[in-house]
Order: structure tokens, then sequence, then C-alpha cells
């Protein structure tokens, strides 16, 4: 990353983001699992997964991130085995899965909310990030005192 | 010019005043390497308002312009030697890391702070809420590395062997109206986070415990962070109740070694006493869970007993902390040693390193207070002094000289010898007259 900065002037000109990157491994069983991915605002994918996928979003550095991975239409009588595994989220190379899988909420129709990488019910993983990301870095990491202005 | 290299955000945070009054921006700072046209401002004509936001201008100015400031020497060479410097530490506490840089401070909250001091000449409208405070010189100890300054035992000791004309200035903390000032500033103070003292010996400072009771008074107590450093030869019980009244609390305990050469370095305590001192502080800290760090001060004559000193802070699971390397004085720099002597030791301490490489990480840790992290830090500031013994270069013989000049004059009045602690050294120091 480029990080040779002469001066605070040239750093105001300089618009970083924020680099997200998701690799997606399919369980297919009788039949493929169907997901969404969505980041914020955007889509990032939707449908059938029969082969393991990456998938990269930036946005805005101190944009706010909502991250949800729904699997959606599975038959648990024709293909119970059907499952996605988040094999691994990084934002900007911090690798929160599989580091940090505890932070993330999974919402299912099994009612099992246990954190988890392992998705086997139709339902919605979320990561919420709801400050600029390297504050909520520097907290979850134990990075010690942050002072407000 | 580099922000990379340069930058700081401790002008907008943080403060010290020293033992006369002299404010600071800095508690790294390094004392020797005044820049030019500075002018020094005390408290007895300059409020802490008028000092922070507008005096030290010319500092941000230069940090945020990536320009080198002659007074951070200090941590420039603690970041060539690996060392985690005071800068990184301060930068870390507004969310700033080196690694990341750019990303780091257009995250950090302090951001617009930095805009708006970048468009008005450095200026600032915060004020500080991390403070280090020296109370002053009062110390019943005479440790031979220290000075004047910060020990009234040594500063009569070195008046009446002729080693200063005069007594240093009078401790701003001794004067009632600029100590209930000051005490008043802090009270209406509405961000104040954390306080370190220092002396002299911070427990036997009169200032010390009326600085706490006040501040329990006015009702901040709940809200700040109190740090302060003992020489481990005093305790009072009274300090210790007012000090589980605060937020949290960061014990500084300060011992060059636990080899009796201590009592020699820290004359006049004693290693036996200081040990059972040491285990009262840290039962009362386990207690409280208070945070704890063993403070040293490595010189020539302690730096063969450091590897001993980190382990039995790694065997305790507590910090350690030697704040910068030993410049003054300059004759008990521990590049005064010859480069076969300073391998050895850097060997010693690589090799007990090594023998807890499962600890050791990639990772650099700047938050030396992280108590899950303690062992990988002390691994990591270990390694630190072993770059410095390899890589510092030799200074003149003509510091061997007055090193024995200094010790011979401070023995004759102590009634001690190095030779009874420290054998070893004895053709060096014959070698240079002793």
């Amino acid at each position: 990353m480029h990080q040779n900065t002469k001066n605070f002037y040239e750093l105001l000109d300089i618009k970083k983001k924020i680099s997200l990157s998701f690799l997606i491994n399919p369980v297919v069983s009788t039949l493929p699992p169907n997901i969404k991915v969505n980041v914020n605002e955007y889509s990032l994918y939707t449908g059938i997964v029969t082969e393991k996928i990456l998938l990269k979003q930036d946005i805005t550095l101190l944009d706010s991130i909502d991250i949800k991975i729904q699997l959606y239409d599975k038959n648990y009588n024709i293909s119970s085995d059907t499952a996605i595994i988040i094999e691994s989220l990084k934002i900007n190379n911090f690798e929160i899965i599989p580091n940090w899988t505890q932070l993330a909420t999974y919402e299912n129709d099994h009612n099992n909310t246990q954190p988890s990488n392992y998705l086997g019910f139709n339902g919605t993983w979320t990561l919420e990030i709801l400050e600029p990301f390297y504050r909520w870095k520097h907290k979850i990491t134990g990075q010690g005192w942050l002072l407000e202005p | 010019m580099s922000l990379k290299k340069h930058f700081c955000s401790s002008p907008w945070l943080h403060m010290r005043i020293d033992s006369d009054g002299t404010f600071y921006y800095c508690r790294w700072i390094d004392r020797n390497n005044q820049e030019k046209n500075e002018t020094l401002y005390n408290i007895k004509e300059t409020t802490v308002t008028e000092f922070f936001q507008k005096k030290i201008s010319d500092i941000r100015k230069k940090l945020l312009d990536g320009e080198k400031i002659a007074r951070c020497n200090s941590c420039i060479k603690m970041e060539e030697q690996k060392k985690v410097s005071g800068r990184q530490k301060q930068l870390l506490k507004t969310g700033i890391q080196l690694d990341e840089l750019e990303e780091t401070i257009q995250s950090s909250s302090f951001y617009d702070e930095f805009k708006k001091s970048y468009f008005n000449s450095g200026d600032t409208t915060l004020l500080p809420q991390d403070w280090q405070i020296d109370l002053g010189n009062f110390c019943n100890s005479a440790c031979i590395f220290c000075s004047p300054t910060f020990s009234s035992k040594l500063a009569t000791e070195h008046k009446k062997l002729g080693l200063i004309q005069d007594l240093p200035k009078k401790n701003w903390a001794d004067d009632p109206v600029l100590l209930e000032n000051f005490i008043n500033f802090l009270c209406s103070s509405k961000k104040i986070s954390y306080l370190h003292f220092l002396g002299g010996e911070t427990i036997i400072t009169p200032a010390f415990k009326k600085m706490l009771k006040e501040l329990i008074k006015s009702g901040i107590n709940k809200n700040i962070s109190i740090g302060f450093t003992t020489n481990l030869t005093v305790w009072d019980q009274e300090i210790i109740e007012l000090l589980t009244q605060y937020k949290e609390v960061n014990l500084g305990m300060s011992i060059e070694c636990l080899h009796p050469i201590n009592d020699y370095l820290r004359w006049p305590s004693k290693i036996s006493n200081v040990k059972i001192i040491l285990e009262k502080w840290l039962n009362i800290a386990k207690k409280n869970n208070w945070l704890v760090q063993i403070r040293t001060t490595p010189t020539l004559f302690s730096i063969a007993h450091l590897k001993d000193l980190y382990e039995y802070a790694f065997e305790q699971n507590i910090g350690i902390e030697s704040c910068n390397f030993l410049e003054n004085p300059y004759y008990m720099k521990i590049s005064m040693l010859p480069i076969e002597i300073r391998n050895s030791i850097a060997l010693k301490i690589q090799d007990w390193v090594d023998s807890n490489k499962k600890y050791l990480t990639d990772k650099t840790i700047i938050n030396t207070r992280d108590k899950n992290n303690l062992r990988k830090y002390i691994l990591q500031d270990a390694l630190s002094y072993v770059n410095y013994l390899n890589n510092i270069k030799e200074e003149s013989q003509q510091h061997w000289k007055d090193l024995v000049t200094y010790i011979k004059k401070l023995e004759s009045s102590r009634g001690n010898s190095i030779l009874n602690y420290a054998p070893e050294y004895k053709e060096l120091l014959r070698a240079a007259g002793y």
C-alpha cells in the first residue's frame, strides 16, 4: 500500500478505500446452495454456487459496514447437507474469518445462533461494523485507550 | 519530509509539566536537543491553555508538515532499534498505527482536529487529556545515574562534593498557589483521562497526596486513570486507599536489577528491602486489578543483569519498561562498553528470548499495557536491547575517565566501591584511573 505521504497536505487529497474480499465454498449435496451476498447497498452475488467463489468490494474508508450472507431455498428433505462455508473474509487484509467469527451473528430457521462460518440453514449471517473500520479494529484487537478529542 | 517518520499526535492530547514548572509538549522529549529559537514556558507565567493551544502551534505545524523535530530524537532512536517509541504509543491513543498510517490517520477521531490545526497555523482549541506531572525532586534515593533535578538527596550530595554550584530551581508543586491553580485547572477540565506522576519519590511528595485527595473531592476520580512511579523504598497506606478510588491505576516500580549492584546504583536502597516492598505492591495490585510495570533505566553497570529482570517480569507476568535508551549521564551509557562485552550480553538475552520463542510474534505490540500480551511485549523489548547492544557505536575512552571521576567522588561520600558489586569491570575501571 502507498504509505510515503510527505505531509498532511498530501493526505488531504488521498481518498482511501477499504477492500473487502470473501472466499465462499459451497457444500453441494443433492442440490447446490442458493446465496445472496450484500455489503451495505452493494449486491455482490445472488444465485446458485457450484464452486468456490471469490468476491470483492471496495467501500469508502469511513463507512460503517453491514455484511449479510444469506442461504435461501434450501430443501432440507431433498438436500439436507447443502451449505456454504465462509472460508475467508478479509477487510484490508485483516482476517475477520476465521479469526473473529464470534463477532458475527447468524439467524436461521433452526434457531441455531451459534456463531459460525458454516451456514447450513436457511437464514442470514451478519457482520455489522457500526463505526469506521479502523476504530473497530483498534477495539477488537485490544489496542488500548482510544481517546476522543 | 515524511509523515510516517515524524508525525505524532501527542501535542493534540498530551502535556508535561517539569519539576521546575516548565511546560513541555511531550513526556519523551529529548532534553538535550532544544529547538533553535525555542522559548520555554513555565506555569509561573503562562497558563496551561495558552501554552497548549497557542505556544506549541509551530510544533504541531511541523509535525503536520512531516518535518523532523530535534526534541523527538529519543523516539527516533528507539524506533531505529525496533523499540516501541513514545510516538507510537501516543499515536495509538488516537487510533493511528504506522503500518497503515494514511488509513488510520483519516479514520482517527482526531482527524478533523489535525485538519483545523493545519489550516490555523498549528493552533488548536483542545486541552490536554493525558498528563505527565513531575512533582519535583523530593527524594530519599540518590541513584547514581539520576540528576539533581530529580533527586533532592543527590542534589545535596552534589553540592557538598562541589559537583554543582547551586541547588536546582524550586519545585513548582511546593508553591501552594501554583499547585492549587493547577488542581483547579484539572478539576475544571472535562476530558482528563490519564495523569502520570513522577518525582523525586512520588509517595513521599506532599503534592502527590494532595492532588489525589483534591481530585477525589471534585468527583472526577472515577473517570481518571492514575499512573505513578515509586522507588520501592517507602510505603504509605493512606495513598493506597486514595488510589483505590480511581478508575484505574498504572503502577511503575523502579528497579535496575535483582542483583546486589542495585544497592550501588539506587543508593542507599537495599535490594532485600526493595524485594519485600515489591511483593507488597504486587499483592495490592493483584487485589485491585492494577496494571504493574517494572521501570528500569539500564546503564553500563546494570545491562548485564537486564536478562534476569526480564525473566522475573516474564515469570510474574508483569510489564517491564525502560522509557528510552539512556543518554544521560553520557558516561553511563551502555555504548561505553567494549563491543565484545556488549555482544556477550546480547547473546545471553537472545538465548533467553529464543528459549521462549513460542511467545514471539511478528506483529509489533505497541499497547504495552495489554495484559494479554505482556509476555510477548517483554520478549519484543528484550530484542530491542539485543539490537541496541549489537548496533551502537562505542563511545570515547574519555567517557570512562569522566565516569571514574564521578563515581570516585560519590564513593568518597558514600563509603562504598563499585568493585565490591561489579569486580568484572575492574580492568576497564583501572585503565581509566580508578
